[in-house]
């Protein structure tokens, strides 16, 4: 299967290391329907800017599945490296 | 040369991709629905063990245009069947012309148009790929020329011939579309329309439109001949009735 290639996010300058996403491991927990993130929130031909950190952590973005119950929590201060940093997967 | 989509049902895995960029690309509202709509111009059905799009075939000679009384529907030199909501009157003969079944109404508006995919024909125009073909990740959708398509559809088969059924859907089909198909079990039992004429379906529509001219001359004469005729016995019956009332004057007189 030709999923997009993996994504690695712009570092601010206080983020402590740059965070990849990974379609593969995403579209598993989607079971297939990529209609579960795109053409909302996330646009397919004309991606949107980047949400910040805060934005995220009020359940934007990123946050919206990782608030604590779906996903692990954007909020969770003790285990930053669960993105940044993480390993860089197709 | 004109482009085209070569979709492949033995390579969808039904992800719906298409599906999304196509509302996204044509700014239709959410969510995508189980058939196609006035809003929702591409879905992926599950049939016979595989998944199968619905979308508009763009016909290399559309039926929709022909009997579009406003020309609202035309068939672009690029391939790409294209409907312009401006100047469509709300007649919907294409929809009940369209030999697969695609344009759909707005029913739920108080001024509707038609809704149907348009092959993406702005990004056809600026030389790009549709926006399923895009973002397919298993390339079940491609887009390119029409002849390198039909090419790379006889090779699959020619490749894979006990796997592919020996046909290429779109062909010929009512004289052939810009989007071809291929599958692994009969095209019938995918839902698609199989008995469709090879020839296309506007040269139904001429056939009958070109006599219209000869029947007008032809029923112009016979209504003149009647008319010529019941005007000539009312003079003949007038001439007799003054020559009678003549005649009966000249009794009359001493």
């Amino acid at each position: 299967m030709r999923l997009p290639p993996a994504i690695l996010f712009d570092q601010s300058k206080d983020s402590p290391a740059p965070v990849p996403f990974s379609h593969a491991t995403h579209v598993e927990h989607a079971k297939g329907r990529c209609l579960a993130c795109h053409p909302e929130p996330y646009k397919m031909l004309h991606p949107l800017r980047r949400a910040t950190h805060e934005e995220m952590d009020a359940g934007r973005s990123c946050g919206a599945c990782h608030e604590g119950k779906t996903a692990f929590a954007t909020t969770d201060g003790d285990r930053c490296d669960r993105c940044h940093g993480a390993e860089v997967r197709p | 040369m004109s482009v085209g989509l070569l979709f492949d049902a033995t390579h969808c895995i039904g992800c719906e991709a298409c599906s999304a960029a196509c509302k996204e690309q044509n700014g239709l509202p959410l969510p995508v629905e189980p058939a196609t709509t006035a809003y929702t111009w591409t879905v992926v059905e599950s049939r016979a063990g595989l998944h199968l799009r619905r979308m508009c075939m763009h016909c290399l000679e559309p039926t929709c245009a022909s009997v579009c009384p406003v020309g609202a529907l035309a068939k672009t030199p690029e391939g790409p069947v294209t409907y312009d909501a401006r100047k469509c009157i709300g007649c919907r003969y294409c929809i009940m012309a369209c030999p697969f079944g695609v344009p759909k109404y707005q029913w739920d508006r108080a001024v509707p148009v038609v809704g149907k995919c348009l092959m993406c024909a702005d990004r056809v125009r600026a030389g790009q790929a549709t926006a399923c073909a895009t973002v397919c990740p298993t390339g079940a959708t491609l887009f390119g020329e029409r002849d390198a398509l039909v090419a790379t559809a006889r090779a699959r088969i020619a490749e894979q011939p006990d796997f592919y059924v020996d046909h290429v859907y779109g062909l010929e089909e009512a004289g052939g579309t810009s989007v071809l198909m291929l599958s692994s079990v009969p095209f019938e039992d995918l839902g698609l329309a199989t008995r469709l004429p090879r020839q296309p379906l506007p040269l139904l529509t001429w056939e009958v439109l070109s006599k219209v001219p000869d029947f007008v001359a032809l029923a112009g004469g016979l209504l003149y001949g009647l008319f010529w005729i019941t005007k000539r016995r009312e003079e003949v019956a007038a001439f007799e009735r003054e020559r009678d009332e003549k005649g009966q004057e000249e009794k009359g007189m001493p």
